[in-house]
């Protein structure tokens, strides 16, 4: 099949062009999460060798084999879920950097033309930006993030063997590297159906926008929320400024797809039989069945549409 | 179908402005033709109008496919080179031929790494580290390299050295062009282009105001070299224009008994930019 290909080169041409933010940014990231940790490891040791008691960080070591093997599931589901919501941090803001390049700096550089000569629809090649973004960098950053979590395993494992302890009690058996990934990848799906209409309107200032495509995405929905403002206040009628919660409601969740269960109004559901990893991801797919994701995915694909026809109609120098 | 591309009464505004007006063409197969015409004539609108880059009034068929609507199907047969820094950047050589062979059907990689052997370009390098006549070269290997029926190249050798303009008309008489193939050039360099065309179309402030074959130039219009002691006998012919170069009168003249004129000096076939001028200055005498 041809149209296969073609997105498969499409796709693959994205990360040739953005290896460093899809690839090296989440590398650096872990290698900085490594080299933190045994930093700390050894600071601990020789702090405590120079204050003469030279045995406090085994002592430490020591005490937490005592903890029951329900508290250090709870450790290592937190360890994990603190480092994967970093890694969605992060893969927001590359997301949001990449699409509001995406229709703009072939542009810019002029290869538009050059694209525009091969075969290839233009809607074919906006789709293929946009499924980038939604699904393709984020499986990477569940690859380098599980990646990540099982070169940490091994260097703890190290350390404890050093002390003399049983790894497999106290890492193998309370941590599932499983879980771990399970909720970072339903995180990055839940990142992104919230922002989707973020990502649609990224993508329609990218194409628009013939100078400056960021500040046309902030600065027109700022100056349209300020008008609103200023009519109502003129108007004297300080009613419904709810309408700008909205907005940032989506990029809130986004931003932190592992509180979108309660970011959402809804009550946390609380289950004491469930470990803290499955409370989350229960939580957060609990998000996902409200009116409010299929609104935004409406206005995603009206937006993409958008930005298709400007590629195709006006965007040709 | 003989006709690559035939337009009827194709325009295209801006605003007042009358980028494109009434024009009326056909390019058969196998023709290589010269479009010449001052800045803002409308030489890159018409060809965008070709590639279905943009939008017009009229009718316009390349390859029998109306270009604004199928675009992307008419590029499998079209190739165009646009600019000189057209290819993305970032992009390495290999990546180049990796995506267009995936994406192109009628693409050979074998062919364009066989030409890109005769460079001295390697597989991973960058565009962002190449001179520009190294960017042309390895655009110029993928064009190549493409089965396409139609290539269009708008000002292909623009900022490029003497060595690599050469070699690049060099390159798509012997291995490219084979009489099936349609190629279209705009450039300024006309000089440069003048012995590879077949016809040629001269375009002024949207209209075209010449379309001709080569043969039929060289049939009508005839370039004298006038010894001063024929001046008044040459002037009595009415030159479109004459220029004096060392001690001897270039005269231009259309339509003229050539017997009559090789009586006067040595005759030969006008340059076509000396033409083109010509022509402009009629116009506006006109």
């Amino acid at each position: 099949m041809r149209i296969v290909n073609t997105y498969k080169a499409l796709i693959k041409r994205e990360f040739w062009e953005h290896r460093g933010a899809f690839i090296k940014a989440p590398i650096i990231m872990s290698i900085v999460f490594i080299v933190l940790s045994i930093g700390f490891y050894i600071t601990a040791i020789v702090l405590a060798d120079k204050s003469g008691s030279n045995d406090i960080v085994s002592q430490l070591i020591n005490e937490s084999s005592k903890l029951s093997s329900e508290k250090l599931s709870m450790i290592w589901d937190g360890q994990m879920m603190g480092m994967s919501s970093i890694f969605l941090m992060v893969l927001y803001f590359v997301l949001f950097f990449f699409l509001l390049g995406s229709l703009f700096d072939d542009r810019k550089d002029q290869s538009v033309l050059f694209w525009k000569s091969l075969p290839i629809s233009d809607a074919t090649t906006v789709f293929s930006k946009i499924i980038t973004a939604m699904f393709f960098v984020p499986i990477v950053f569940v690859g380098v993030y599980l990646a990540l979590t099982l070169v940490l395993m091994l260097i703890f494992t190290a350390i404890l063997l050093i002390h003399g302890l049983s790894p497999i009690q106290l890492i193998w058996s309370p941590a599932s590297l499983y879980a771990g990934g399970k909720v970072m990848f339903v995180g990055t799906m839940t990142q992104m159906l919230w922002a989707l209409p973020i990502y649609g309107w990224l993508i329609f200032s990218s194409s628009i926008s013939k100078r400056r495509p960021f500040l046309f995405s902030v600065f027109v929905p700022a100056i349209f929320a300020f008008s609103w403002y200023w009519i109502n206040v003129l108007t004297f009628k300080f009613t419904d400024f709810t309408m700008f919660k909205k907005p940032l409601n989506y990029a809130g969740h986004a931003m932190l797809p592992y509180g979108s269960g309660s970011l959402n109004g809804n009550s946390f559901r609380f289950n004491p039989e469930e470990s803290t990893i499955d409370l989350i991801m229960n939580n957060m797919l609990s998000s996902l069945a409200s009116l409010e994701i299929l609104y935004g995915a409406i206005f995603c694909s009206i937006m993409v549409g958008l930005a298709i026809w400007l590629r195709r109609y006006r965007n040709t120098t | 179908m003989t006709n690559i591309i035939s337009t009827k009464n194709l325009s295209k505004s801006y605003g007042k402005f009358k980028a494109l007006d009434d024009i009326n063409l056909t390019i058969g197969k196998g023709k290589i033709v010269g479009l010449i015409g001052p800045n803002g004539a409308g030489k890159t609108t018409l060809l965008k109008a070709m590639l279905g880059l943009t939008a017009y009034d009229g009718d316009l068929e390349v390859m029998g496919i109306n270009p604004f609507k199928e675009r992307a199907k008419l590029m499998e047969d079209i190739c165009f080179i646009a600019d000189v820094a057209v290819l993305p950047k970032w992009i390495k050589v290999n990546e180049v031929l990796d995506f267009v062979e995936e994406t192109h059907p009628k693409f050979s990689r074998s062919k364009a790494e066989a030409f890109l052997k005769k460079t001295k370009l390697g597989l991973k390098q960058k565009v962002k580290s190449m001179s520009k006549g190294m960017v042309v070269q390895l655009h110029l290997a993928i064009v190549m390299s493409i089965e396409a029926k139609l290539l269009v190249l708008d000002e292909p050798t623009l900022g490029l050295d003497i060595i690599y303009r050469k070699d690049f008309y060099d390159n798509l008489l012997n291995d490219y062009f084979d009489h099936e193939r349609t190629i279209i050039i705009t450039t300024h360099q006309v000089e440069e282009i003048e012995h590879i065309l077949t016809d040629l179309l001269f375009i002024k402030e949207g209209k075209i105001v010449l379309d001709s074959s080569m043969d039929e130039l060289t049939e009508e219009y005839f370039e004298v070299m006038v010894p001063s002691e024929n001046y008044e006998d040459a002037m009595s012919f009415k030159p479109l224009q004459s220029r004096k170069v060392f001690g001897k009168h270039v005269m231009l003249f259309k339509h003229v008994n050539r017997g009559e004129l090789e009586a006067l000096g040595d005759v030969q076939r006008p340059g076509v930019a000396d033409l083109f001028v010509a022509m402009l200055k009629e116009e506006e005498a006109a």
